[in-house]
């Protein structure tokens, strides 16, 4: 026998545009874009939070590399708001504690396997996930800055 | 199958992930042929070796006598007492044949001779020394140096290529004193500290090890580390305040934790990662009337296979128990077949990632830390009894699971791709979906303490709505008739449990920005809630 669960799962808040995937939008412009309509969701105990998970795909002749941490909701300003990005599908771990790094740093492949960066050849796509936190008051953000140039968030 | 409405093209990842293991970089580790091996038996006689302190002889005086017990043991141990030829315990591993029985006589053990050696042995280094990844250690290396890493390294396989014991087998190596407590095996701290080693005993290719009745605490890594054992027991240990890990076992088989207690791990208190590859067929590995708490996790297994765990207790910690396929570097992939009854899985609501937490971890360098104050260095969601992350043929029946305030259970699927190829050629070769499958949890109690009172979770059992085979029979929540609370609402009854589908998106979008967690630079990432403690639920 079950019951209702008291916790509901995430809310859709945001449907794609249809525009998204395609060129056109003047909040657009770079290599990368949505290869499918990407969904906005919204954990109801983080009534500020969203999280964008969508997949990108490198319409570049050339091959690109994204680094995660460059990868920011930004608003009308250009300013980033706070938040994290990943290039991967799932919940993952990183294989070396946070404060025992090896020496020299991560290597590229434990990189690319946290989703922390990625490098896609023309055509190719990647996962991307990312969260931003609206301030109090604030509108929200207005596309995804990813270092190199923009993708349009759904919805608005 | 699907995870997303859309098809996602996987991520290229031809990428051969780092040989390591369980966080730090380690050689390549590979499984001993379990048919070769056995859990080892106590033994009361044979050749032994005693090690004693300057003040043995007062301890053992100051044993209690009240009970039958604590008589024996203070009267074995003063008869001991004029066979001590030892002052440190590495020194009896060092003198000590296959088969050896090392009898330590209450007092605290600091091994300070090991503590001298330099954590970069020059004398071990030089191309001979490499293991397979750069920045790791050969077995040769932890042979040859076995004080450079290990306050005290049992270490078996001699020359040859076998990666078998050969000498130091068989050891057992016991407290004599009437609880564990007599026996400190004290480390050199975390960090740079002088004197801090990764492991305080190090078992490797030690097949037959014994462990018993002592207490250990403070190091840097891991307080007991056994790999590529066959046949090892841990038992009457108590393990507290490590690094890491309390008692962590890896690439090993035939091996019982028994009465095992261990609290105070940033990680987890009891670790048996890279199983034994039963696939379902046996457990080699059982962890019995042991008991976790005070730790980020009280159990973990990254590839934690074929371990029966059962009538042990497992509180208080940030998460009870969690194994998972998320890491590279686990031979093993992906994680199955262990199986989970009479257990007590309580309130395990620890919080350790708040912000004074973070602020005292993140600004006070390892070795000035207080080592008894844990931070945590897994991120878990906080608040969940037992989290299975990408894992298959879990059995969990029987337990008693109650007071976890976010979630009783959670269940969910890790994509296979991020474990890389097993260049030890003992993982399965990933696809996508290949977790989480054929998991069942029957006849668990939920939200309600043995004694009948009511201590509900948050939520029962959580799943993530992916994968074959998962089902829920015979449990028994607090809700009217006996129901428990599930999300999502429908669960499927075994046998046959749920169809062949991905899971749902939304729940991934809670679990993916988690992922970003670094206790360093994002403690608390947007739009992740695990490392809020949720209110105690009513």
């Amino acid at each position: 026998m079950r019951v209702r669960t008291p916790l509901l799962a995430a809310a859709i808040v945001a449907a794609a545009l249809p525009s998204a995937c395609g060129g056109g939008d003047d909040l657009e412009g770079g290599d990368l874009a949505w290869v499918r309509d990407p969904k906005v969701f919204r954990e109801p105990d983080l009534p500020r939070d969203r999280v964008l998970v969508g997949t990108v795909r490198n319409d570049s002749l050339r091959r690109m590399k994204v680094v995660a941490a460059d990868v920011r909701a930004v608003d009308a300003d250009g300013k980033a708001l706070r938040g994290n990005a990943t290039f991967v599908k799932g919940y993952i771990h990183a294989l070396y504690p946070p404060t025992r790094p090896p020496p020299g740093g991560l290597p590229e492949s434990e990189l690319e396997r946290l989703g922390k960066e990625v490098r896609l050849d023309p055509g190719g796509t990647a996962p991307l996930s990312i969260a931003w936190r609206v301030p109090r008051g604030a509108e929200g953000p207005v596309r995804i800055d990813y270092g190199a140039g923009f993708l349009p968030i759904p919805g608005r | 199958m699907r995870w997303l409405t859309a098809p996602l093209v996987l991520l290229v990842l031809a990428i051969i992930v780092p040989a390591s293991a369980f966080g730090h970089a380690e050689r390549w580790s590979y499984f001993p042929n379990h048919k070769a091996g056995k859990v080892p038996k106590y033994k009361k006689s044979g050749p032994s070796l005693v090690v004693c302190k300057p003040d043995s002889r007062k301890l053992i005086r100051q044993i209690s006598t009240s009970s039958k017990k604590s008589k024996a043991a203070r009267r074995k141990s003063l008869a001991l007492l004029p066979r001590c030829k030892y002052r440190h315990i590495q020194a009896a591993v060092n003198a000590a044949k296959n088969g050896t029985r090392i009898l330590i006589l209450p007092g605290t053990y600091k091994e300070e001779p090991s503590r001298a050696v330099a954590n970069d042995d020059g004398d071990c280094t030089g191309d001979e020394y490499q293991a397979e990844e750069p920045a790791t250690k050969s077995y040769k290396f932890q042979r040859d140096c076995p004080n450079s890493q290990n306050l005290i390294a049992i270490t078996g396989d001699d020359d040859d290529p076998d990666r078998r014991c050969d000498d130091k087998c068989n050891l057992q190596i016991e407290g004599t004193g009437a609880r564990p407590s007599d026996v400190k095996v004290v480390g050199g701290g975390y960090g740079l500290r002088p004197g801090a080693k990764l492991n305080v005993f190090r078992a490797d290719r030690a097949d037959g090890i014994y462990f018993r009745n002592f207490l250990v605490q403070y190091s840097d890594f891991n307080n007991i580390y056994v790999l590529e054992t066959n046949g090892f027991r841990v038992e009457d240990v108590v393990s507290r305040w490590s690094r890491e890990y309390g008692v962590l076992s890896f690439t090993s088989d035939n091996g019982l934790y028994n009465r095992v207690k261990a609290y105070g791990a940033g990680d987890s208190g009891i670790y048996p990662g890279s199983g034994p590859e039963g696939h379902c067929k046996r457990y080699g590995i059982e962890v019995s009337h042991s008991e976790s708490f005070g730790n980020t996790i009280g159990w973990s297994g990254t590839a934690g296979n074929g371990v029966y765990t059962h009538d042990s207790k497992f509180h208080h910690n940030s998460a009870g128990i969690t194994m998972d396929s998320f890491a590279s570097g686990h031979p093993g992939m992906p994680q199955d077949c262990s199986k989970w009854e009479r257990n007590r899985i309580y309130s395990n609501n620890a919080d350790l990632f708040n912000s004074k937490r973070d602020a005292y971890c993140q600004n006070t360098p390892n070795e000035e830390r207080d080592p008894r104050k844990v931070c945590p260095t897994f991120q878990v969601p906080v608040g969940t009894g037992i989290l299975t992350g990408g894992g298959n043929g879990n059995i969990f029946k029987k337990n008693w699971i109650y007071d976890n305030w976010r979630r009783g259970t959670m269940l969910f699927w890790v994509p296979a791709e991020i474990r890389g190829t097993d260049p030890t050629g003992q993982s399965a070769k990933p696809s996508t979906y290949d977790t989480s499958h054929e998991n069942k949890y029957v006849g668990n109690r939920m939200g309600i303490r043995p004694d009948g009172r009511r201590a509900p979770n948050g939520v029962d059992f959580w799943w993530d709505e992916g994968g074959r085979g998962n089902c829920w029979s015979k449990n028994k929540g607090i809700r009217s008739g006996g129901a428990f609370t599930s999300d999502p609402l429908k669960l499927f009854p075994c046998p046959g449990g749920s169809p062949d589908r991905t899971g749902s998106s939304a729940k991934f979008a809670e679990l993916i920005p988690c992922s970003t967690w670094d206790p360093q630079t994002n403690p608390d990432p947007v739009g992740c809630n695990w490392f809020t403690r949720p209110s105690k639920p009513r």
